[in-house]
């Protein structure tokens, strides 16, 4: 492996021919050479992390997400005795990487809102992410500010067109502000930044390429920012809305593995949208972060989900089978 | 002692320091500190659990000389801010100073690490600063009370050997500090290699953690840095630097009286 071609690294060219690859046993390649990569850039770990959903108030209308404006559910939000609450749950099953997770509503989940609940569980977790609305650089500046150390943000899909179609209403629908929120979040020195795309709202080749196109431009523009991407593919949800596209677990083999070969040292992302024995699997094509013990509504409200679990191993199972199966050291505990 | 590397008053026999990073379990890794008998043993900060009594450095045995290192940090703020943690919670004022903002070859920021290391020398800290081999860079981190300089050997992770021999090299000759080759050693000949150039030490940490055998790989490289040191002083004479001189003139010839 000393003769590592590393001028195909952060080549756009070479990704698009990766993520085209139809040949088994050169994909069986690929996949060997991102398992090393990932070896040598991370060592057989894992980083476990839980997402907590703070709030389902939302006034966007995405056609894909059970939170959407349109749909009739019970609105509701944590309260900070809530959040400290459902935070300390899930701090007792030795999670430390904690992921907040809230719909769009800026009279019921304000900047000052997240501010309160990252105050809250910074106490507990050593890392606290947020995936909500886009905002400005002040406003990620203010929450840095308060212990905030990572951003998820998903552009869902790179195409304009299909964007506008799926997001019909709301601030969400503002493409632009979306767009540039990555910038904003690399401006104001948030330490980690992930982003990604929905799979499944656009042929996944296209996605995949500006997705990377987007990264090279960031992490060139911004060396100083930790980036990690997600893919999930679209499930079951209760807003009923099925995949315009199909999205095979190939595809996602290759998404991952192509990923890896463009990027040796991004870390990439999967949550319990995927299944058991497909996220045991993937482990070693690439994968540096899984999500656990999730649940995707809030409260105790069980019927109201956001998109529906496959994966729903405690954190103690999925830990056991890491160390006594996998050959993976879980790793809780990776920022102070 | 002789033979013993020493730093801030300690000493030291076993010249291959080791990272706990990478480790596919962390048993291993406490097998691998326990079975090469490193006296040395790095741990950032960041993956120490400070709520759990049963963490990434409980159970090392208790002889080591614990280097807690600030990985994570992407300025001079940062890395003083995660030193005085490290000290605060009790794991003493030894600090490897890392400090990098460049996610692609995760190389120091040199600038910033001489700034951190200037604070924290005249907060008390023994510190050993991690940089990009530059001889100027090293100079203001002697004056700055460093104990030891940790030049890289190449990119952290690549296991691409002695990429930088050449300026490593300037620096031992140069700086009257322990120099202590760390990242990028890629094979135990890639340490014997660093050694038989007059590095104090060497610090291993992906090709330890990441070979199929983790407790053998360490105890070759505890072989191949013992041999690189010994053929260090025993003076190499492919080495021009230590050819030895004869002890007469060769052309004191010339001028003697007939």
């Amino acid at each position: 492996m000393k003769n590592l071609e590393t001028n195909k690294f952060y080549n756009l060219d070479h990704f698009k021919k990766l993520i085209s690859v139809e040949d088994r046993a050169e994909l069986e390649n690929n996949a060997q050479l991102a398992h090393y990569l990932t070896v040598l850039n991370f060592g057989k770990t894992l980083t476990l992390y839980t997402p907590l959903y703070l709030s389902n108030y939302c006034t966007n209308g995405c056609l894909y997400c059970g939170f959407n404006k349109i749909i009739s559910l019970k609105r509701q939000k944590l309260s900070k005795k809530e959040i400290k609450e459902e935070g300390l749950k899930i701090y007792q099953k030795g999670i430390r990487n904690i992921l907040l997770v809230s719909g769009e509503d800026d009279i019921n989940s304000d900047v000052e809102y997240f501010n309160t609940a990252i105050l809250t569980l910074k106490k507990m977790f050593s890392s606290v992410a947020i995936e909500v609305k886009a905002m400005s650089l002040n406003e990620y500046k203010a929450l840095k500010k308060n212990g905030l150390d990572c951003v998820t943000i998903y552009q869902e899909t790179y195409s304009r067109e299909i964007y506008k179609k799926v997001h019909p209403f709301g601030a969400k629908a503002d493409y632009d502000f979306r767009y540039t929120s990555a910038e904003r979040i690399c401006e104001a020195g948030i330490r980690s930044l992930n982003l990604g795309i929905l799979l499944g709202l656009n042929k996944w080749e296209n996605d995949a390429v500006n997705l990377a196109e987007h990264l090279l431009y960031l992490s060139g523009k911004y060396p100083d920012t930790e980036f990690s991407v997600s893919f999930p593919r679209i499930r079951k949800n209760n807003a009923n809305f099925n995949s315009l596209y199909d999205v095979s677990d190939i595809d996602l083999v290759k998404i991952i593995i192509s990923f890896r070969l463009f990027m040796p040292k991004l870390g990439i992302a999967i949550s319990t949208r995927e299944n058991e024995d497909f996220r045991n699997s993937i482990i070693p094509l690439g994968v540096t972060k899984m999500s656990i013990g999730s649940k995707t509504h809030v409260g105790k409200d069980e019927g109201h989900e956001q998109f529906s679990i496959s994966d729903k191993r405690d954190v103690d199972v999925f830990r056991s089978y890491l160390q006594d199966k996998a050959g993976y050291n879980p790793v809780f505990q990776a920022w102070n | 002692m002789n033979g013993d590397l020493s730093i801030a008053g300690f000493n030291f026999k076993n010249r291959l320091f080791l990272g706990t990073g990478k480790f596919s379990s962390n048993s291993i890794m406490k097998k691998t500190v326990e079975e090469s008998l490193c006296e040395v043993v790095t741990v950032a900060v960041r993956r120490i659990d400070f709520s759990n009594n049963e963490n990434i450095v409980s159970d090392l045995p208790e002889k080591i000389k614990l280097l807690p290192n600030t990985s994570g940090a992407r300025n001079a703020e940062e890395a003083i801010r995660i030193a005085k943690l490290a000290r605060a919670a009790g794991y003493g004022d030894w600090i490897k100073l890392e400090v990098i903002n460049d996610s692609k070859y995760l190389f120091p920021d040199n600038y910033q690490t001489i700034k951190a290391a200037e604070v924290l020398v005249k907060l008390g800290f023994v510190v050993l600063p991690y940089i990009n081999p530059d001889l100027t860079v090293s100079r203001a981190i002697m004056n700055a009370g460093a104990s030891a300089i940790m030049p890289l050997g190449a990119p952290i992770g690549s296991n691409r050997g002695l990429k930088m021999k050449e300026l490593i090299k300037i620096i031992i000759n140069e700086i009257k500090l322990p120099i202590i080759v760390d990242a990028g050693i890629g094979c135990p000949s890639d340490a014997c290699e660093a050694m038989e150039i007059g590095a104090a030490a060497c610090l291993v940490d992906t090709a330890i953690a990441t070979s199929n055998d983790p407790v053998k790989m360490a105890k070759a490289f505890v072989n191949a840095v013992n041999a690189g040191r010994e053929a260090y002083l025993a003076g190499i004479p492919s080495q021009e630097i230590n050819f030895a001189r004869p002890s007469s003139p060769l052309t004191g010839f010339l001028y003697a009286q007939n």
